[in-house]
């Protein structure tokens, strides 16, 4: 009993990692804005590939004095946002992070980030793990 | 009876096929001169009557006077936000460069400006738009103005706004209409795009409002 409560206990942070390998991102990138701006807006797509859901409660950089995720919405004819305490992400589903929708809130730079510089961003879930992702600065794609 | 005779004779025939042509040639005139048709099924909303606006007081981001007369003699792209605005302002600036360089390249290439107005002219004093509004466009105009002369102008455009709460930093969001304002060469509201925004559905949807405004003059 003791050697099989004592292998359980080993295995979970198997289990931690395995929920953390779950998460894939692509296309992050971050709008370049003016050297001055206060705020930047950082946008990509998380890919959940587990069979559980899993939530995203947070996010940081060390480049930024704080991080968090947002909502734009419309409502009574004004753009708003509202701040996501918690993004759910679907068991073998996707969120997309994208301009007029979510993203995430890059506030208060430590310094000017220009086109072509990376950002790092660390992404928190509830099961307590994080992923790094990187971003390039750039503009947005002309359509 | 006296005018049935006369149509008989010669004379009189001539005097009614002359009478019918004037008419015709009448008619003919009106039907030239009738005005152009406005642009049908278009995404932007186009007024029904061009409004004038009253006259309005702000300050552009080289710390100039801005009032109605910065708005003749071209069209103007009018759009109200913030310069703390992480992701629909930053956005819309983007897409309006985009429609800039379109219009550029039309056929004439008519001369059409774009304004940012702050909507919380506490932060954006004129210093602030001069760092952040020429980065979408060095052409591209930031206003902004004291509280009332910004709440009489959005008043006039039907764009609403809020400031938020106060975080503990003192950093607040503000709510804001996203509808891109168009204003003709006599400075009046002329035309509204609500988002979401594509660039070349403006530009096209622009021309067209364009042509119309030349022939309706």
């Amino acid at each position: 009993m003791k050697s099989l409560l004592l292998m359980s206990l080993l295995l979970l942070p198997l289990l931690a990692t395995a929920h953390h390998n779950a998460v894939q991102v692509s296309e992050p990138w971050v709008r370049a804005a003016p050297p001055t701006a206060p705020v930047m807006a950082a946008y990509l797509v998380l890919h959940n590939t587990d069979q559980d859901d899993l939530t995203l409660v947070g996010a940081s950089s060390s480049q930024f004095s704080s991080v968090e995720i947002h909502r734009t919405y419309m409502e009574n004819g004004m753009a708003r946002m509202a701040l996501q305490e918690q993004l759910v992400i679907p068991a073998k589903g996707q969120v997309k992070l994208v301009p007029g929708g979510l993203h995430i809130m890059l506030i208060g730079p430590h310094a000017p980030l220009v086109e072509g510089a990376q950002v790092s961003i660390d992404l928190l879930f509830a099961d307590g793990s994080t992923i790094t992702v990187t971003a390039p600065v750039r503009r947005a794609d002309d359509h | 009876m006296p005018l049935m005779n006369r149509s008989h004779s010669p004379g009189g025939r001539l005097l009614v096929a002359a009478a019918i042509l004037a008419l015709l040639l009448g008619l003919a005139l009106a039907l030239l001169q009738r005005p152009a048709a406005p642009p049908q099924d278009l995404q932007a909303t186009l007024l029904s009557e061009p409004r004038p606006l009253a006259p309005f007081q702000l300050i552009d981001h080289h710390s100039q006077p801005f009032d109605n007369s910065g708005l003749a003699g071209h069209w103007t792209f009018m759009f109200f936000g913030y310069t703390h605005c992480p992701d629909v302002c930053p956005t819309t600036l983007s897409v309006l460069n985009s429609v800039a360089r379109r219009i550029g390249e039309q056929s004439p290439a008519r001369d059409a400006r774009f304004l940012f107005v702050s909507v919380d002219p506490a932060r954006d004093t004129p210093e602030q738009l001069g760092k952040f509004v020429p980065f979408f466009n060095p052409a591209f105009m930031g206003v902004t103005g004291d509280a009332e002369a910004i709440r009489g102008l959005t008043r006039q455009l039907g764009i609403l706004y809020l400031l938020g709460e106060a975080n503990s930093e003192g950093g607040y969001l503000v709510d804001h209409s996203a509808a891109i304002l168009l204003l003709d060469p006599q400075g009046r509201f002329y035309a509204l795009f609500s988002p979401p925004h594509d660039p070349d559905t403006m530009a096209k949807e622009f021309r067209q409002m364009a042509e119309y405004y030349e022939d309706s003059q």
